[in-house]
């Protein structure tokens, strides 16, 4: 069946920690227990901490840049693992090459001297993911937007992050906006998702692209002029919905 | 009697609905869609007092309110019972001995006269700490799922205490814990950060006359910022530390250090740490110390909400809830990188960390001077603990484990 004549599921996830192997109290530790750390580890402290941090004004850094910065108090380190993470392509094993070779350029006597505190090792983590059906499966671009504005964030984070992740694919939920001929939007959602904001932003962001491609749509859409109504009705239109848009920036 | 009655009015989710916003909700309702058809029986060792009855009583009504059928069953004991397993508890803490075979035994029959008394023929049955732990050994039927959910930070376990709980948890499918620092690998072991509820008494909003009445009987000064830390006096959460830091900040600026707590029943050493703190603040009228019983919820809000800065510099920690509810009040935090408190504080983002004496002073100056950045801070705190540490996503992960569970997803681990 031609999946453009499919609706799509959207799903929502929680995802129930466990841990996973001992704690690291310096960074020689780290190094080791990320180089054998199953995926889902790598997930968990380096893709899901954006969900937890999903409010967040501006960029945060994952668990494992942030503890290194303020628990072991080394920032320099922390700022390359940090940008090598942002700069990775999406998966566990880019992460994790990123991650090692920033590790590996601290020489290995120093990598056991940069400690955390007595208190404060790094508890690694990992989880499973728990899906459920967010609503009725969706048959429009709208109703994709609409419910993936109104549903709690963890639909946008599984569809549009979690799954392209684990599968080091497209996700689904793109490739279905493109199989309905919806290929901007499909981009649009995609480089929302990866651009590295918080993931509250970067929903706002495509919110408020989304609701711009809508008057766009609507005008485009009107009547051609002289057909029944004067080019100062299509204006005055068109402004009532630019400041309903502008409202709605100025709140979002 | 072994059943409490649990009357709901549908009113906590409409009151976490006004906290959380629409969105929690659709979750928990689509969650709890997922789980049709299935029955769930909480079992504890009281109905009235301690935690997790408190837990209990809001999280029971929240699942009938989803629609799914919930029970709580309270497990029957007598006097020895009950004080062998208050051993057991302090074991499992750290304090005292294990339980002597004759001890043991008669936990056992205690547990197995439970299991002929309790209505345990749901489909999940989660079972609360290490009191009615035995039953799913004597009791569990093959079609069931059952799940055993420890409150018990259990990093300083009596060994021999240890192997006793080790022993029944290996019948569970699952077992849920507050803390990542040990967990029993028997089990398939999940993780519940605790959460705070903002219903409660030590978290609603009061406005500045209740603030003003509840703390009228401590003679606080109303014209210099608060420093305040909320803790129990025990050495890891470092008291004479803060008033270290505190005496080093009061040089470059002016303001008042309450050091606020009482002291674990089970811990001997809280009077002892009590009175170095105290003989250390004398002769000092910029500190207050606060001795506060265990129910002085509503104190400790009004605390939270007059300080201007909020301290946690403890030295090793579990979760460290008190972080998390001075950030739910948009206070500006001070606190250390151990235990859960870098799950809370976002360095720079929603408080700050530190790791010294010094640090600590200098954050307090910093923070007292600048009333931006103290919004700043509070504000994304606020939104980060209305995220992750409120109630209703403590209820969604105890959802989404339920699902699991009887999915076989916990099994497979």
């Amino acid at each position: 069946m031609n999946p453009a004549f499919s609706p799509f599921p959207l799903l929502g996830v929680a995802h129930l920690l466990q841990p996973w192997g001992e704690p690291a109290t310096d960074l020689e530790q780290l190094r080791e227990r990320l180089a054998v750390a199953p995926p889902s580890v790598l997930f968990v402290h380096v893709l899901q901490c954006q969900l937890r941090q999903a409010a967040a004004g501006q960029q945060t850094m994952d668990d494992l840049s942030h503890w290194v910065a303020t628990a072991v108090h080394d920032l320099e380190t922390a700022e390359r693992m940090w940008f090598a993470l942002a700069s990775a392509e999406p998966g566990a094993e880019p992460a994790r090459s990123a991650l090692l070779e920033v590790l590996d350029r601290v020489p290995a006597g120093r990598r056991s001297d940069r400690r955390g505190p007595e208190g404060g090792p790094f508890t690694f983590l990992t989880a499973v993911s728990v899906t459920y059906p967010a609503g009725e499966p969706v048959e429009s671009a709208s109703g994709m937007m609409e419910a993936l504005l109104q549903w709690d964030r963890s639909v946008w984070f599984h569809h549009l992050l979690e799954e392209p992740w684990g599968q080091g694919s497209r996700s689904s939920l793109a490739l279905w906006l493109e199989s309905r001929g919806e290929h901007r939007l499909a981009r649009w959602l995609e480089e929302s998702a990866s651009s590295g904001l918080p993931l509250e932003l970067a929903r706002a962001r495509a919110q408020r692209r989304w609701r711009l491609s809508q008057v766009a749509r609507r005008v485009a859409d009107g009547p051609a002029p002289g057909a029944d109504g004067t080019a100062a009705v299509r204006r005055g239109a068109t402004a009532v919905l630019a400041r309903r848009l502008a409202g709605d920036e100025r709140s979002a | 009697m072994t059943r409490v009655v649990v009357r709901t009015d549908g009113s906590l989710l409409e009151g976490y609905r006004a906290v959380v916003g629409d969105a929690p909700n659709r979750a928990h309702e689509a969650l709890a869609r997922s789980l049709h058809g299935h029955r769930i029986a909480m079992v504890n060792s009281t109905s009235v007092g301690g935690g997790v009855a408190e837990i209990l009583h809001r999280l029971v009504p929240l699942l009938i309110e989803l629609g799914i059928p919930t029970s709580w069953e309270v497990m029957p004991g007598d006097e020895r019972f009950y004080a062998l397993t208050k051993r057991l508890h302090n074991a499992l803490h750290g304090h005292g001995d294990a339980l002597s075979a004759e001890d043991i035994e008669h936990y056992l029959a205690v547990n197995r006269r439970a299991a002929g008394q309790l209505e345990l023929d749901a489909d999940l049955v989660l079972i609360h700490d290490p009191q009615p732990a035995a039953l799913a050994e004597i009791r569990r039927q093959p079609s069931q799922r059952w799940v055993w959910r420890c409150h018990i930070d259990l990093e300083r376990a009596h060994p021999d205490a240890l192997d006793l709980l080790v022993a029944r948890v290996g019948h569970y499918d699952a077992a849920i814990y507050s803390h990542a620092a040990f967990m029993p690998r028997i089990a398939p072991g999940f993780l519940v950060p605790p959460s705070i509820d903002p219903l409660s008494a030590k978290n609603s909003v009061m406005d500045d006359a209740e603030v003003d009445a509840v703390l009228a009987p401590f003679d606080l000064p109303a014209t210099v910022p608060w420093v305040t830390q909320i803790s129990r006096f025990d050495r890891i959460k470092d008291p004479l530390g803060v008033l270290q830091a505190f005496r080093m900040a009061r040089k470059r600026e002016r303001a008042h250090l309450i050091l606020a707590g009482g002291s674990a029943d089970d811990d001997p050493e809280g009077a002892v740490v009590t009175a170095e703190v105290e003989a250390a603040a004398k002769g000092h009228s910029d500190v207050t110390i606060l001795t506060l019983p265990p129910d002085a919820h509503r104190v400790i809000n009004a605390l939270q909400l007059r300080s201007t800065v909020v301290v946690q510099k403890s030295l090793r920690e579990g979760f460290a809830l008190t972080v998390a509810e001075a950030l739910w009040k948009r206070r500006a935090v001070i606190a250390s990188a151990v235990g859960g408190i870098p799950l809370q504080v976002l360095h720079e983002q929603t408080g700050v960390l530190v790791r010294s004496v010094e640090g600590c002073a200098g954050q307090m100056v910093r923070l007292l001077r600048e009333p931006a950045l103290r919004r700043r801070l509070g504000s994304a705190g606020r939104e980060h603990i209305r995220d992750n540490f409120l109630h209703p996503r403590e209820a969604r992960d105890y959802l989404a484990l339920f699902l699991a569970v009887l999915r076989g997803l916990a099994a497979a681990r």
